[in-house]
């Protein structure tokens, strides 16, 4: 009766670990970096179109004895390089780290003690997903610091950074046929949590609103270019503001070229004082792209505002 | 109509006689309806006796006409009601036939009501409700308005709205009644929004928390950590805080930082030792609701022969809250409060002959590149 109920329990186990990895989309786990720490990555769904979101999220448990402080570098995510290959090993689409400059977000994840903290990136802002369906894997490598190892400046409040730790994960990701319909549907919910839910929190509304904004910003599609015209009279972060910039001016089209002008000729209100030049640039971008009904579109505004020479700011 | 015509000859000479000496008795038999012929002796029109009365029943209210004859209608002991048989006792104010446990209202003219009910201005209303001129309205949930000045034309409120003439304005919405109009109208000025019945100031940076207004701005911006990341960099970490308590409040809200350069726009580094330009000022923003922020601090791009120099740019952290068109335009940077004011960013390229050193502080703190290659 005894081994009868301690199989029932075992099963019960097996059953819950199988209903909980389930419940995660694809997920793999990481190396075990020093002592303390534990890996893992998943996404947010099994399949993808070519071009959409993929959401990655990465859990980080802490089984030490102290409080970490993971470093992932400016804006969190210099840390960050990734690769898409498909099943004969071959590298598809490669995307290397990110450099951030000047004032952005704070890259540091704060792991207590005994607690998973969770840091969500799109896989779209390294790797483009508009591949042929099939299955690929994707290779994300981080070399990210440890807080704890800064190392005092003597007679000083101030610190100098630690060693470099690097952790290599790998992901299935499945990228399905096109269907436009549902494609669009993705980005209307994403666009829905622009309005805060009526009994939600104002913390739990931003936490949604970050993930979707990011996503939004790095769909690679000319379905999203309204969206991300909307996003960028809305969004604060200049850093996103030009990430999105780079992802309206990849689609090529002539809605984003009108989409862009719009917002520097029509739109004061929309606090694009500290990316007016990408705006500008960007215009110029799309000429670029040599399509005759960007070329005319703009040729009034080209000759309003000349191109500017953006140069990496020191700050 | 088919008419009758009255054949008996001596009845016929007669009426053509005096047909002649008054034409209006011989127009006359010719108009008496279906049931009736001309009584020459009564000189009018009187019932046939065994003929059907035709679609003229000329009988009164509740008598029908059988045979030509005008019967009694309604049942024993029953009255006739404004037309309609009822039972004896259930004839409503002489006008209205209600049901034996019906209630007979005379509030609003006549009209019947349930036993269980109360007469309420031409309405009947359940014994739970109350009787708001015409109107029933819930008990507790709901109060009596009746200001439009007729009868019959109460309605039913919220009772904490205001009656307002047919409308129901809710002071939680900040509404007022314009007894004028009757319309209800936002008590907000244009520059406000209503939070459960108080307005906020968009302009004070106020938003809506629990049904109250409040100041959402960040606050205490304070360096948090420093870091020197080699190569002449300089990392800050910034934290600010939510006048709230709650950073996800400053939903409105912008941070940012300003740094003014010395000289026009674009700033032109001295060269040597320094190449290149910078925008004048040079802006960042962020969301304020991440509650902190990093700045680096790099050198500019470096040109060879090297000489002395220095460069010190100011720099201050802000914020920008409300929605733009009401705080003012989020891209003049006056409408910006300071939020930390970190003064001078200082660089330097000191040194002779081949050894050269490039330095940068800001807040007290100090990187190097040495020597300078």
């Amino acid at each position: 009766m005894t081994m009868k109920q301690k199989q029932i329990g075992c099963l019960l186990t097996v059953g819950i670990i199988l209903v909980s990895s389930m419940s995660v989309s694809n997920s793999a786990c990481g190396k075990e970096q020093g002592e303390s720490l534990k890996w893992s990555m998943e996404t947010n769904k099994n399949e993808f179109y070519p071009g959409e979101p993929v959401l990655l999220t990465l859990n980080i448990s802490n089984v030490g004895m102290q409080e970490e402080k993971v470093n992932f570098g400016m804006d969190g995510i210099e840390a960050f390089s990734m690769e898409i290959r498909d099943s004969n090993n071959r590298i598809l689409k490669k995307g290397s780290k990110i450099q951030r400059w000047g004032n952005s977000r704070i890259g540091t994840l704060l792991v207590n003690t005994g607690k998973t903290s969770k840091k969500s990136i799109v896989l779209n802002q390294w790797c483009s997903t508009l591949l042929s369906p099939g299955k690929y894997q994707l290779i994300c490598d981080i070399d990210y610091r440890l807080r704890s190892e800064s190392k005092k400046i003597e007679d000083s409040d101030g610190f100098k950074a630690g060693p470099i730790h690097t952790l290599q994960m790998k992901l299935d990701i499945h990228i399905i046929a096109m269907d436009a319909e549902k494609f669009k549907q993705i980005l209307d919910s994403l666009a829905e949590i622009e309005v805060k839910p009526e009994g939600q929190s104002n913390k739990e509304w931003w936490e949604n609103l970050k993930i979707a904004r990011e996503m939004l910003a790095f769909t690679e599609s000319e379905t999203a270019v309204p969206y991300q015209l909307q996003l960028l009279r809305v969004e604060k972060t200049t850093w996103l503001k030009r990430d999105i910039i780079n992802s309206i001016v990849k689609s090529g089209t002539l809605e984003a070229a009108n989409g862009l002008m719009q917002i520097i000729e029509d739109c004061p209100q929309c606090g694009i004082e500290d990316i007016k030049l990408q705006v500008i640039n960007a215009v110029y971008r799309l000429r670029e792209t040599g399509n005759l009904d960007i070329i005319k579109a703009t040729e009034q505004f080209v000759t309003k505002y000349k191109r500017p020479i953006l140069a990496k700011p020191v700050d | 109509m088919k008419k009758t015509m009255v054949k008996r000859e001596s009845v016929f000479i007669a009426g053509l006689i005096l047909s002649f000496i008054l034409a209006a008795p011989v127009l006359a038999w010719e108009e008496c309806s279906d049931c009736y012929h001309w009584d020459l002796g009564q000189n009018k029109c009187v019932l046939n006796n065994g003929a059907d009365c035709g679609e003229n029943d000329p009988c009164p209210d509740c008598y029908s006409c059988v045979n030509c004859q005008c019967d009694w209608a309604c049942g024993a002991g029953q009255i006739c009601c404004n037309g309609t048989c009822c039972d004896s006792g259930n004839c409503c104010n002489s006008e209205i036939c209600c049901n034996s446990d019906d209630k007979c209202c005379t509030d609003f003219g006549s009209y019947c009501c349930g036993p269980d009910e109360m007469c309420c201005k031409g309405t009947c209303c359940t014994h739970d409700k109350i009787c708001c001129d015409g109107t029933c309205c819930n008990t507790g949930s709901q109060k009596c308005c009746d200001d439009i000045g007729g009868e019959g034309d109460g309605y039913c409120c919220d009772p904490n709205d205001i009656c307002c003439k047919g409308n129901c304005c809710d002071p939680n919405l900040c509404e007022d009644c314009n007894s004028t109009t009757g319309e209800c109208e936002s008590i907000c000025d244009p520059n406000e929004f209503c939070c459960d019945g108080t307005c906020c100031d968009e302009t004070n940076c106020e938003i809506c928390k629990n049904g109250t207004c409040v100041r959402a701005v960040p606050t205490n911006m304070r360096q948090t950590y420093w870091e020197d990341l080699g190569n002449g960099v300089l990392y800050f970490e910034y934290a600010w805080d939510s006048t709230t308590g709650e950073l996800a409040d400053l939903y409105n809200c912008h941070e940012g930082e300003k740094v003014d350069y010395p000289g026009g726009n674009p700033y032109y580094w001295p060269s040597p030792p320094w190449t290149g330009s910078e925008s004048n000022p040079t802006t960042a923003c962020n969301d304020a609701r991440y509650g902190g922020s990093t700045d680096t601090h790099s050198p500019p791009g470096f040109k060879k022969p090297y000489q002395n120099a220095s460069v010190t740019a100011t720099q201050v952290y802000q914020y920008h809250c409300g929605p733009a068109c009401c705080m003012g335009d989020v891209s003049d940077r006056s409408n910006w409060e300071t939020l930390l004011n970190i003064g001078p960013i200082m660089r330097f390229v000191t040194g002779e002959d081949d050894l050269w050193r490039y330095s940068i502080i800001k807040s007290g703190k100090y990187a190097e590149i040495f020597p300078l290659l």
